[in-house]
C-alpha cells in the first residue's frame, strides 16, 4: 500500500486491540427534523474533514505509537441503516465513518483515536455544517469549530502525551472494604448476545432544581440515581458500590480544542449508610468531594502515573457514568430532535443535554428495562418527572457492508 | 451455599483478577523436583492423601463467581498422574483441581492457578508432599520443624488472600510510580519464541559465596540479583542511558499475620534504578541504594498501602520489567534436603526469575524467551567479575503448555 505518513499522535492507547474486536463501536447519532439531503451531508462531511484533517487519515499502530497515514481513497458517508465499522474497506480503513438513513446521521470511531468530547466535537463540527447548508442560516460566532487548515498537533494531543514535569504525587482513592461490595451480574449481554440500551430525558431546569436542592452537581446527581437504584433493585445487599465517572481533563491541562483521547476516570466508592440514609445532601457533598479532588491536576497527573507504571483492573466496578455536557450547534440546534450515544459495555449511563432537555441513555444490558424503571422512580422522588424517549432495544451490531 | 446448582463448601474471599488469565494461559506456576530414585507411585499417592488433609482446599474445585472464589464439593479422585507434562488445570483431566501432581520417571511436579495459590503457597503444599514422601520412601520420621503436617485444619486458618486483608489504621504512603515510561528502559529483542509457550533455563550460584557477599553488604538475595542483573543489562546495552524497572517479590504475610497462609498474598513491587545508580558508583552504594528503597516497601506502611491499592485496582503487572523476581527463597526438609536434587520452579512469564536455595546452591531458573541464553551468559559473567563461579546447569530448553491428556 502507498500512504504517506502524516501525524504521529503519540502511544498508542489499550482501545487499539478493542476497537478490531468489538462490533459495537462508540456511536454517536442524532435524528433531524427532515430526511437527510445526500449531497448536503456529504459537502458538509468534507468541510468537516478540512477542519479536522486527521479523521481523513488511516491510524496504523507503528512501535507502540498511533500513526496517521494520508490516503488517496474517498471516505464518503454512508447510506446505510445500520452502522459500519471503522477501519474496513468500505470507509477505505478510515477511524471515521459516517452513516445517514432517512432522518438520522450515525458516526462511528476509533476509541483508540478519539474519546467522547472529540467525538461530540467533530460530529457537532459536521451537523453544524449540514444545517447550515439545509436551512441557509448560519451564526455570526458560531459555538463549533470551523477553522481549517490548522496543524494536527493544533487540535489532536492525547492526555498520555502530556509532559507531566514534576508534580505532587497525591494518595489514589481506595476501596476501605473490599468483601461485601457488589456488581449487577444481570448486567450482561442476553443469551443472543445482544446489548440492549434505552433513552429517557427530563427537563433540564427541572432536573438542575432538584440537583441544587442536595447540592449536587450532574455527575454527582447521575452518581445518586445509580446507587440508589442499585441499593433498591438489590435489597439483600448493603455492601459499598464503585462507580467510574469519565471526564474530560481538556480544561485542567488546558488544551480544549483536542480530540485525542484525553478523559481521566474517577472512581467514586459509595456506601449504602452514605445513600439510603435520611439525607442525600450529605451524601451529594461527600461524592462532589470525591469528584473534585481527583479533578485536580496533580491527581490527574499522578494517575496517568499509575496507568504507565502498572497494569491493573478496577475491582468491582458497578458502572460508568458519563456527564457529556451540552449538544449545541447554535441557531439550528432545533432541528436536531434526538441523540443517541452507545458503546459495547452494559454498565454504561451517558447524559447529554439537548434543547432544554438531559437525555440520560441507560444502557444496562439484560437489566436495561429494571434499571430504567428503577430510575424513573428516582427521578419522580427528587421531583422530576421523566419521559421514556426510547424504550429498551438491542443495538444493532456494526457491519463491514451497507444495508436497506 | 448452592451456585450454578453446584455447592460451595468455602467462600475464599474477592477473588485476584487474573483469575481470568488463568483460565486462558497455556501454563500454570509449577515446581518440580527432581529426586535421587525414580518416584514410586504407590507411596507418592499416599503422600498426595495424606497432604490433602493437610490442605483439605487443594482437594476442592475452585470456581469464579461475583469477583470472588469459590471453592465447590468436587468428584472424582484428585490423584498423582504420571505424565512428563503438566495437565491442564481445572479441567476433566485433573477432575477440575485448581492444583494437580504429575510424576515420571524420578520428577514429581506441582502446578497450580495463580489466582488459587501463589509462589510460596505452592512451595508450602510441595514442602508438606515432599517431606511425607520422602520419609515414607526413605522410612524416616515425617515431622520436620517448620514443615505443615496439621491435619483437618479450618481453611480459614491456611487460606487468607489479600483481598481479605484491608487496614484501616496505617499511615498511607505514595507507592512507587514512574514519572515518565518513556524513560524506561524496554528490552524489545526480549521476546518468546513462537514455538513454545515459556523458555527457561537453569543457573546455579554456590549459596555460601554468594550469601557471603550479600551479608558483606548487608542485602538479601533478591536486592544482590537485581543488581547483578542491572550490571548485565547496562554491560549488555552499553550505550544505554534510560532507566531499569525491577519487579520484586514481596510477601505480604508477616504484616497482617498470617504466616500460614497458602492463598495469593504477595506482590511484585517496582525498584527503578538510573544508569548513575548502577554504573556510577560503587558496590555499596549502588546496593545501599536498593537496600533502601527495598525496605521501605517492605514496612508495614508501605505495604499496608500497596494492598489497599491491590484491592481497589488490582494490579496485574509492572511495565517494562527488565526483570521480576518471581520468588527467591529456600527449599528445606530438614535432612529429607538432601534427597532432592534439582528443584525448579516456572510460569507463564517472561523476564522473570525464581531463586530456590537447595542444600549448597541457590538454583536460578532464567525465563527470557529467545534471549534466555544471552541473559544467562550476562549475569553469570557479571557474577565472575563479583567473585562468584556460577555455572549454566540447564541450557534454554520450551516448557511445554499444559496438556489434556497425561504423556508417558
Amino acid at each position: 500500500m502507498n500512504r504517506t505518513e502524516y501525524f504521529n499522535g503519540g502511544p498508542m492507547s489499550p482501545f487499539w486491540w478493542y476497537d478490531k474486536e468489538t462490533e459495537y463501536h462508540n456511536k454517536f447519532s442524532v435524528s433531524l427534523d427532515h430526511e437527510i439531503v445526500p449531497d448536503k451531508l456529504s459537502e458538509a462531511w468534507d468541510k468537516t474533514k478540512k477542519v479536522y484533517p486527521l479523521i481523513d487519515c488511516v491510524p496504523d499502530m507503528v512501535n507502540g505509537e498511533i500513526v496517521f497515514y494520508k490516503d488517496d481513497r474517498e471516505n464518503p458517508p454512508i447510506k446505510s441503516s445500520r452502522p459500519i465499522k471503522p477501519g474496513t474497506d468500505i470507509c477505505a480503513q478510515r477511524a471515521f465513518v459516517i452513516t445517514y438513513y432517512e432522518n438520522k446521521i450515525t458516526m462511528s470511531s476509533f476509541h483508540s483515536v478519539i474519546d467522547g468530547g472529540g467525538i461530540n466535537m467533530i460530529f457537532s463540527t459536521l451537523l453544524y455544517f449540514y444545517l447550515e447548508s439545509y436551512t441557509g442560516e448560519s451564526d455570526e460566532q458560531p459555538p463549533v469549530e470551523t477553522r481549517e487548515n490548522r496543524a494536527p498537533d493544533e487540535y489532536y494531543k492525547a492526555l498520555a502525551t502530556i509532559e507531566t514535569g514534576e508534580f505532587e504525587q497525591k494518595p489514589l482513592i481506595t476501596y476501605k472494604k473490599r468483601k461485601g461490595m457488589f456488581i449487577d451480574l444481570d448486567m450482561a449481554p442476553d443469551e443472543n448476545g445482544d446489548i440492549m440500551s434505552s433513552r429517557i430525558k427530563v427537563p433540564v431546569d427541572k432536573f438542575i432544581a432538584a440537583c441544587k436542592n442536595i447540592g449536587a452537581n450532574p455527575s454527582t446527581m447521575m452518581t445518586i440515581l445509580m446507587s440508589k437504584a442499585s441499593y433498591k433493585l438489590h435489597p439483600e445487599r448493603d455492601g459499598d458500590l464503585a462507580f467510574v465517572l469519565t471526564m474530560s481533563a481538556r480544561k485542567t491541562f488546558n488544551i480544549p480544542d483536542t480530540i485525542a483521547n484525553c478523559s481521566t476516570n474517577l472512581l467514586i466508592p459509595v456506601e449504602y449508610s452514605d445513600i439510603m440514609g435520611d439525607d442525600i445532601s450529605k451524601a451529594s457533598k461527600k461524592i462532589r468531594s470525591v469528584i473534585d479532588y481527583q479533578r485536580g491536576e496533580d491527581f490527574i497527573k499522578t494517575f496517568a502515573a499509575f496507568f504507565e507504571t502498572y497494569d491493573w483492573i478496577l475491582a468491582k466496578r458497578y458502572a460508568v457514568l458519563t456527564y457529556i455536557g451540552k449538544l449545541d450547534i447554535g441557531k439550528n440546534t432545533k432541528h436536531i430532535k434526538g441523540f443517541e450515544m452507545t458503546d459495547d459495555a452494559t454498565c454504561t449511563m451517558f447524559m447529554m443535554e439537548l434543547n432544554g432537555e438531559f437525555v440520560i441513555s441507560l444502557q444496562f444490558g439484560k437489566v436495561t428495562e429494571k434499571y430504567m424503571n428503577s430510575i424513573i422512580n428516582i427521578l419522580s422522588d427528587f421531583g422530576v418527572e421523566s419521559e421514556i424517549e426510547t424504550a429498551p432495544y438491542a443495538i444493532i451490531k456494526d457491519s463491514d457492508t451497507a444495508a436497506g | 451455599m448452592i451456585i450454578n446448582n453446584k455447592e460451595a463448601v468455602f467462600n475464599g474471599g474477592p477473588f485476584q483478577s487474573y483469575w481470568w488469565a488463568d483460565e486462558h494461559e497455556p501454563v500454570h506456576p509449577a515446581i518440580r523436583a527432581e529426586l535421587k530414585d525414580n518416584i514410586d507411585p504407590e507411596i507418592l499417592e499416599k503422600a498426595w492423601e495424606d497432604t490433602k488433609k493437610v490442605y483439605p482446599l487443594i482437594d476442592l474445585i475452585p470456581d469464579d463467581y461475583d469477583e470472588e472464589v469459590l471453592f465447590f464439593k468436587s468428584d472424582g479422585e484428585s490423584k498423582p498422574i504420571k505424565s512428563k507434562n503438566a495437565l491442564k488445570l481445572v479441567s476433566d483431566a485433573v477432575k477440575y483441581r485448581g492444583v494437580s501432581l504429575t510424576y515420571f520417571e524420578n520428577t514429581a511436579s506441582l502446578s497450580a492457578y495463580h489466582s488459587v495459590v501463589d509462589e510460596k503457597g505452592l512451595i508450602e503444599i510441595f514442602r508438606t508432599l515432599m517431606n511425607f514422601y520422602i520419609s515414607a520412601f526413605k522410612d524416616t520420621a515425617a515431622d520436620v520443624s517448620g514443615v505443615m503436617t496439621k491435619n483437618n485444619r479450618k481453611p480459614e486458618e491456611y487460606y487468607i488472600q489479600n483481598t481479605m486483608l484491608l487496614s484501616n489504621d496505617y499511615a498511607p504512603q505514595p507507592i512507587k510510580l514512574y514519572r515518565d515510561i518513556r524513560e524506561i528502559f524496554n528490552d524489545t529483542s526480549v521476546v518468546s519464541d513462537e514455538n513454545c509457550a515459556v523458555t527457561s533455563g537453569e543457573l546455579d550460584i554456590p549459596f555460601s559465596s554468594y550469601d557471603e557477599l550479600c551479608k558483606k553488604y548487608g542485602v538479601s538475595a533478591d536486592e544482590m540479583f537485581v543488581y547483578a542483573m542491572a550490571k548485565s543489562v547496562y554491560e549488555m546495552y552499553p550505550e544505554e542511558r534510560k532507566k531499569l524497572s525491577f519487579g520484586v517479590m514481596t510477601d505480604f504475610r508477616s504484616t497482617f499475620d498470617v504466616p500460614e497462609t497458602i492463598a495469593p498474598c504477595s506482590k511484585k513491587m517496582p525498584v527503578v534504578l538510573t544508569y548513575e545508580d548502577v554504573c556510577g558508583q560503587d558496590m555499596k552504594n549502588a546496593l545501599e541504594n536498593i537496600l533502601g528503597i527495598r525496605n521501605y516497601q517492605k514496612s508495614d506502611d508501605y505495604i499496608r498501602s500497596h494492598v489497599a491499592l491491590e484491592n481497589t485496582y488490582s494490579v496485574l503487572n509492572i511495565r517494562n520489567a527488565c526483570l521480576s523476581v518471581n520468588f527467591c527463597g529456600e527449599f528445606e526438609i530438614g535432612e529429607n534436603t538432601s534427597y532432592i536434587q534439582n528443584i525448579t520452579m516456572t510460569d507463564y512469564s517472561i523476564r522473570s526469575v525464581f531463586m530456590i536455595r537447595l542444600g549448597d546452591n541457590i538454583k536460578v531458573s532464567f525465563q527470557y524467551g529467545n534471549a534466555t541464553g544471552k541473559y544467562m551468559d550476562a549475569v553469570k559473567k557479571t557474577l565472575d567479575g563479583f567473585g562468584i563461579q556460577s555455572k549454566i546447569t540447564v541450557s534454554p530448553y520450551p516448557v511445554s503448555a499444559e496438556s489434556d491428556k497425561p504423556i508417558v
